[in-house]
């Protein structure tokens, strides 16, 4: 007998007791569209973390001494040459759209005072002119401007903490303080902006100043810490590490840079991202296994009942293996009604989310931050390639696995039971 | 006669739920499943919870701190306790619940090698009284914390590398003094700690009280915070309270460990919330389950019923009847869901989940997590979780128990019931 | 005899039970039933009258003896050799439970011919002509729960035949139907018997149908009582 025809009497079969169907269907469909919304949040908040850890950190990839990660502080830079073939390597890149940009910094500790306090800080000398559109601080300027001025005294921008521990607004002079050589450098600068990050480490620790003014501090000009690199979203983000760290290796001589991912950069971002992924697999294949034991439960009760018609069935000559297909099919299809209204109103919740953010403020406070990176309250759903496909290939297979002992006991029925009384 | 009824009832509605024993089962285990998963989760968010929260306060924070009502969060030299800070904390130490009370003073200075340098907090405590508050010291890797009245300094392993300095060493120390001027002095190295902590690993120095005091220009008597251990972290607030309420009118602020880290109790009201969803979800799906199993089992039993109902049984003692086998389905399934539950709820209290090969840790508002995650067992979280298991079924099987209480005995003998 | 024997068998035995409780529901039968013969196997409960049908019908198979159906030996057949002599040259018309519920008419009558793997014209064409000859024309739609009694028994007769068989098993076919339509069935069935030939067997013990028959095998304890 044809599949076509088996089919037809599966999907009849499941419309004998229409309650019971849809009462399974929808078991399924609630954990399906569950495992699709609680992915689509999911990913949408890592890619948001991913994104908000590389414009405060150092980028998609970075470009940094090869020994840079052994010490905390930052007193190992790249060579003058390095640096320069670098910047070449990255602005080709920039050329053809594998980038979106670059920006070279320069970092250092000091202490920072105004006339009525002082504080440990730490400073990022970096680029006006390269750091906005890339990196977080010009976008989180709340007063005044980033590294602009064309006032004698060099500007800088810090976090609003910072500001209102030191008691200085725009346009106050503070002075910063730090280590050239063996002697300890300072030099005045005018507060040309506030920002505010949400996270209290930066905005009360970190200065921004102009990457030619601090060389200068420092008694070392063309000293650069590292190269950030910027990309378009992080998935191509291992390609991209490959293809700078090969044309890095052959342009310089010598000993290499590092040419850090995101990933190994930032391991604990990365590892959190993994774990947290696997807690939600973890979570909705158990939601899932419990559905899936609800619709081997209803196969089954319509196999028990009707164990005269497959002894008909039997007796007019159709195979086991026909009746095993038959029970088999059922049960997809039941998952395939379930898995379809689950897939359809999850997709169309995770479009919906992709497009307007789901705001869970109210579960989640403002403050918060794992692994280094502030959490966002706002989350736009987003699906990583591939997921789709896997919950798809999962729910399947649930739904094969629920049919096998339904199946088989009716293949194994008594064809003599259709003669008894 | 009613005593006899009821236990007739729970006797019938018990032996009803065998008649289908794999449906029983199966229906069984899949609420078992699910109460499982969130005894699970509940166990886990709680452990971590514990540990973050213990970790968080013990290491540094302490339960309670005291400072000058001015001292937050600009942290100014200047603003120093009111009253003698030593003496305060000896006093504190009368109560009953504080543990521990250690003075502090504490500025950011830089600290420096030969040509390099670093951005660091100086902490001058009392050796002794931080013992008893925190547990920084225990992190000692080499050496030890600075001894009261020694020109020394303990730093973390990450500073260490950083200016290349090894015990025995010396540093410099420059920071602003209260009396206006910078003061510097050179220290050795006596303890080299690690907390995993980058931060603290990275940029504290701890110095001893009257050495602190020194470099700052303080008096002995001018103190910045006192740090105190209560009983537990969840008496804090009481215990800053009563405090708080000697002290009042004193200009000074009590803080417990909820207010100085909000972080920290964040994210514990934070994961509360999560869990109303997780229990909805799985709460749902039982619900489903029951409702389906028990209209299978209903329709079955109609022409039954509907014999019951002839022989003169009361609608209301039909619904009886099923919700009493719907209560038994749910008490199976809390038995099931404890004995798959009970081992490996033990092992992640005891041994954790060893999360080692996929990560070394990771932070949640700044305070560390894992890679072992370790479990609690929040007995009444259990109990409720339980309760609500089975108050979900009930209601889900009212709708049957409701059909099966209209079978119409009439509809019997004309053979229309099946 | 010119023709071969439609059905023959030679010491048949069933055994039910174990240990103590061993019993012969078919106990050592041999017999031949001719093409074309309208026969009907009679007996109280318990003589083994179904069980032997479901030999014949290779629906079990015995513990001893042999079966020939149609000059093939059934009871040296494979499960799948069983299943494929029970869909080209059996017919089967039970007591109940004879139709498929989530099937038509039409699509219950052919079923045997879409197990044979015939093509939807060449069905289709069969099973109308079958319907009109035993009158269900106008009942091609309607599902088993919308026909009556006797409707639903004329549709498993359909099917039975359609596939044009060699041998059609009736297992006490009149059984829940009222006397009226329990005797048009049997004209029904007698009439192919005569036009078509196709051999027919009934297990019974309704006394309207072993009055038609041609000839009645009389079972007692699993043992031929007698046979004319």
């Amino acid at each position: 007998m044809s599949t076509a025809h088996l089919m037809r009497m599966s999907w009849r079969n499941l419309w004998r007791h229409p309650r019971r169907t849809a009462l399974t269907a929808l078991a399924f469909a609630i954990g399906v569209f569950l495992l699709i919304v609680s992915l689509g949040l999911g990913d949408g908040m890592h890619e948001k973390m991913i994104e908000t850890g590389v414009r405060l950190g150092s980028g998609h990839v970075v470009v940094e001494p090869a020994d840079a990660r052994k010490t905390f502080g930052d007193l190992h830079y790249l060579s003058a040459a390095t640096a320069a073939a670098a910047e070449g390597v990255l602005a080709q890149a920039e050329i053809h759209g594998q980038v979106r940009g670059s920006a070279p910094r320069l970092l250092a500790s000091g202490l920072i005072s105004s006339a009525s306090n002082s504080t440990g800080v730490q400073i990022i000398g970096g680029v006006p002119a390269r750091e906005r559109g890339v990196a977080l601080l010009p976008d989180r300027i709340t007063r005044g401007e980033f590294l602009a001025g064309d006032d004698r005294t060099p500007p800088a921008a810090i976090g609003a903490g910072l500001a209102d521990k030191l008691g200085v607004d725009i346009g106050s002079k503070v002075v910063l303080m730090t280590q050239a050589g063996t002697e300890i450098q300072s030099q005045l600068l005018r507060v040309r902006g506030i920002f505010s990050t949400g996270m209290g480490e930066v905005d009360r620790r970190v200065v921004a100043v102009r990457l030619e003014d601090l060389q200068a501090m420092i008694q070392n000009p063309g000293a650069i810490s590292h190269l950030a690199v910027f990309l378009d979203g992080s998935e191509r983000t291992a390609v991209v590490r490959d293809a700078i760290a090969h044309q890095l290796g052959e342009a310089i001589a010598g000993q290499a840079p590092s040419v850090l991912s995101w990933r190994q950069a930032m391991p604990e971002l990365a590892q959190f991202i993994v774990v947290d992924d696997a807690g939600n697999y973890l979570f909705n294949g158990v939601l899932l296994i419990m559905v899936s034991l609800g619709v081997l439960n209803t196969i089954l009760m319509a196999v028990l009942e009707r164990r005269r018609e497959f002894s008909l069935l039997l007796a007019l000559g159709m195979r086991p293996r026909e009746i095993t297909t038959m029970v088999i099919i059922e049960s997809m299809l039941l998952t395939a009604l379930g898995v379809g209204t689950g897939l359809a109103t999850g997709w169309a919740t995770h479009r919906y989310f992709a497009a307007y953010g789901l705001d869970l403020s109210s579960l989640m406070d403002q403050s918060f931050s794992v692994a280094g990176v502030p959490i966002d309250a706002l989350v736009y759903s987003y699906l990583y390639p591939g997921r789709i496909e896997w919950t798809l290939a999962f729910v399947a297979l649930l739904g094969l696995a629920a049919s096998i002992y339904p199946a088989v006991r009716a293949a194994r029925t008594d064809p003599t039971e259709a003669t008894r009384g | 006669m009613r005593r006899g009824f009821d236990l007739t009832l729970l006797r019938i509605g018990w032996r009803n739920l065998w008649r289908n024993p794999r449906r029983t089962a199966i229906t069984a285990l899949a609420m078992a499943l699910g109460t499982v998963m969130l005894s699970f989760v509940l166990s886990i968010m709680a452990g971590m919870q514990r540990d973050m929260i213990n970790q968080g306060t013990e290491l540094l924070l302490g339960h309670i701190q005291i400072h000058q009502k001015d001292y937050r969060p600009d942290r100014s030299i200047f603003d120093v306790l009111p009253e003698d800070g030593r003496a305060l904390a000896a006093r504190l130490l009368d109560r009953d619940a504080v543990l521990g009370a250690a003075p502090r003073v504490s500025a950011y200075g830089l600290m420096s090698s030969g040509n390099k340098s670093l951005g660091v907090e100086i902490f001058g405590t009392d050796r002794g009284a931080e013992a008893r508050v925190t547990s920084l010291e225990r992190k000692l890797q080499a050496g030890h914390f600075p001894a009261r009245g020694e020109r020394a300094v303990a730093l973390g392993t990450l500073a260490a590398a950083t200016l290349g300095v090894e015990l025995g060493d010396e540093i410099v120390l420059i920071t602003q003094a209260a009396d206006g001027s910078l003061g510097n002095d050179l220290y050795a190295v006596a303890g080299v700690f690690r907390t995993g902590l980058d931060i603290v690993d990275g940029a504290m120095a701890i110095l001893d009280l009257e050495v602190a005091q020194e470099l700052l220009a303080l008096s002995p008597r001018q103190i910045h915070e006192i740090a105190i251990r209560a009983t537990s972290p969840a008496d804090a607030i009481s215990v800053a309270e009563s405090i708080e309420s000697e002290l009042a009118g004193t200009g000074v602020e009590v803080a417990p460990w909820q207010e100085l880290a909000p972080e920290l109790s964040s994210w514990v009201a934070m994961s509360d919330s999560w869990l109303w969803i997780l229990y909805a979800i799985v709460f749902a799906l039982a619900a489903i389950s029951v409702l389906n199993t028990m209209l299978m089992a209903v329709f079955e039993r109609m022409r039954e019923f509907g014999v019951l109902a002839a022989l003169g049984m009361k609608p209301i003692a039909i619904v009886a009847l099923v919700v009493v086998e719907i209560a038994a389905l749910a008490v199976v399934s809390l038995i099931v869901a404890i004995a798959i539950g009970a081992p490996l709820l033990r092992h992640v209290v005891g041994a954790g989940i060893d999360l080692s090969s996929l990560t070394g840790g990771f932070s949640l508002s700044g305070v560390a997590v894992g890679p072992i995650i370790r479990g609690d067992w929040v007995w009444r979280q259990f109990a409720v979780a339980g309760l609500l298991l089975i108050l979900c079924a009930v209601v889900a099987g009212l709708h049957p128990a409701a059909r099966a209480a209209r079978a119409d005995p009439a509809r019997l003998t004309r053979g229309e019931l099946r | 005899m010119s023709t071969p024997p439609a059905v023959k068998t030679e010491s048949l035995r069933k055994i039910y039970g174990s240990g103590d409780q061993r019993v012969a529901a078919v106990d050592g039968i041999s017999l031949e039933i001719a093409t074309g013969e309208f026969a009907a196997i009679a007996g109280p409960s318990g003589s083994g009258k179904t069980t032997l049908l479901n030999l014949i019908g290779a629906l079990d198979t015995p513990d001893e003896g042999r079966i020939w159906v149609d000059e093939v030996e059934i009871t040296s057949l494979s499960r799948a050799g069983r299943a494929n002599l029970r869909r080209d040259r059996l017919g089967f018309i039970f007591q109940s439970y004879n139709l498929i519920p989530v099937l038509s008419a039409l699509e219950n009558a052919e079923f045997v011919l879409l197990l044979q793997g015939v093509d939807a014209e060449d069905r289709q064409r069969r099973v109308r002509a079958v319907f009109r000859k035993i009158g269900l024309e106008g009942l091609e739609n309607r599902r088993p729960h919308q026909l009556s009694g006797g409707q639903q028994q004329r549709v498993a007769i359909a099917r039975a035949i359609v596939a044009e068989p060699a041998l059609v098993l009736a297992d006490e076919p009149t059984a829940n139907l009222d006397s009226a339509t329990g005797a048009a069935l049997l004209d029904v069935m007698q009439d192919l018997n005569r036009d078509l030939g196709t051999t027919f067997i009934f297990s019974t013990h309704d006394p309207r149908v072993m009055e038609r028959a041609s000839r009645l095998i009389r079972l007692v304890d699993g043992a031929i009582d007698s046979d004319q």
